[in-house]
């Protein structure tokens, strides 16, 4: 987890350097509905992929510097797994995530856009034999596309939730659907 | 500021690689089958040797903790009463007399976990992970960083009413128990 944690501190920096000489937009920010898969990374006692559903409120700068708050709440699946005696089921983890990412790149633009981003968050697992919440860091990459005021982009990302000396890491892709505001002041 | 995006592009690459390494695995442990206390015995010790085990092998040096547990299996009681099945853990390879050395001595790892009388249930997956000690599970954590060897108990407690009709609980010499196909599933947390 600590190299992790480094590369993480090292993508702040890189996007804040990248900011600082980006030229100054006008502020915009949206709102974006999304929805996807959340596929569980190197967890063998939590499997399946689950969906995911939440709300991003993306912010223009003034740079190159997006920032963006988010909520999602993901739901895991029942995982089966055969261990000699007959197929046994765990349920899945539920994960409910909230932060904030920084983009390099404007994310409310109108055409298209491609922006790397990374974040960090408060992460809640929750099973029926408990809950922990957790710090998590994650990182990824939006495609997206905004005809007119609207905003439809494609992410993919990990979400690394750290549990002390390991990790809980699930994969996200999602879809979204946004819309562009343009403040009048 | 080309290089800075394409710094930026990589960065989430090699985060994303450099997490792959840790993670979630299961190490099954086949107990012995049948686990079985007759009327006449107090309790059943099986000295675990986790050596033996190439899952364990293969994460011993970068395991950090325990995410998950189970002990799976079909307990059978074949006695006239309810019963209370559990498992302990001692940190080595020695055997205690009897149950109540078990208990004076050794960890609770497991349980309680209820069969009725005369009568056989499954523990499933979910129900036993939420059976398991935060203590015997540290001990269980420690022998699994240490030289991965330890003693696992299994215990029975019958309460029933003696002459004076006050229920009292009974360890030995009532009811049979026997654990069919007995694993110990354990998750454990590995680091990079």
């Amino acid at each position: 987890m600590r190299l992790c944690r480094l590369l993480f501190i090292v993508s702040i920096l890189v996007l804040v350097g990248a900011a600082s000489v980006a030229q100054a937009q006008d502020e915009r920010f949206g709102i974006v509905v999304h929805g996807g898969t959340m596929i569980p990374v190197s967890q063998d006692d939590n499997e399946e992929s689950g969906t995911a559903f939440g709300l991003r409120f993306p912010i223009n700068t003034g740079t190159f510097l997006g920032f963006e708050p988010y909520i999602y709440m993901g739901s895991g699946k029942e995982m089966t797994a055969d261990f000699g005696s007959g197929p046994e089921t765990r349920e899945g983890i539920d994960l409910t995530s909230w932060g904030a990412n920084i983009s390099l790149g404007r994310l409310v633009r109108p055409g298209f856009h491609i922006a790397p981003f990374v974040g960090i968050g408060n992460n809640t697992l929750h099973r029926e034999s408990g809950e922990i919440s957790k710090i998590g860091y994650n990182g990824g990459l939006e495609l997206g596309i905004a005809p007119g005021k609207m905003m439809i982009n494609l992410r993919g990302e990990m979400n690394v939730v750290d549990i002390g000396e390991s990790s809980r890491k699930w994969g996200l892709i999602s879809l979204g659907l946004g819309y562009r505001v343009t403040p009048n002041f | 500021m080309k290089a800075l995006r394409f710094a930026a592009l990589l960065l989430p690459v090699a985060l994303a690689g450099c997490i792959l390494s840790t993670g979630q695995f299961n190490i099954d442990v086949d107990l012995d089958d049948p686990i079985s206390i007759d009327s006449d015995q107090s309790y059943y010790a099986e000295v675990v040797d986790m050596n033996t085990n190439e899952d364990y092998v293969s994460h011993k040096d970068d395991l950090v903790g325990i995410a998950d547990i189970a002990l799976l299996g079909t307990a059978v009681n074949t006695g006239p009463a309810d019963i209370d099945v559990e498992v302990w853990i001692s940190p080595d390879a020695s055997k205690y007399s009897d149950a109540d050395d078990v208990r004076e001595n050794a960890y609770k790892l497991w349980g309680p976990f209820a069969v009725g009388a005369d009568s056989e249930r499954r523990a499933t997956w979910d129900e036993s992970a939420a059976l398991f000690n935060s203590t015997g599970k540290f001990v269980l954590l420690t022998e699994l960083k240490g030289d991965g060897v330890f003693t696992m108990y299994a215990l029975r407690t019958t309460e029933y009413l003696d002459a004076k009709t006050v229920p009292v609980a009974k360890t030995d010499g009532f009811a049979e128990l026997s654990l069919n196909e007995g694993k110990l599933v354990i998750t454990i947390e590995g680091k990079d």
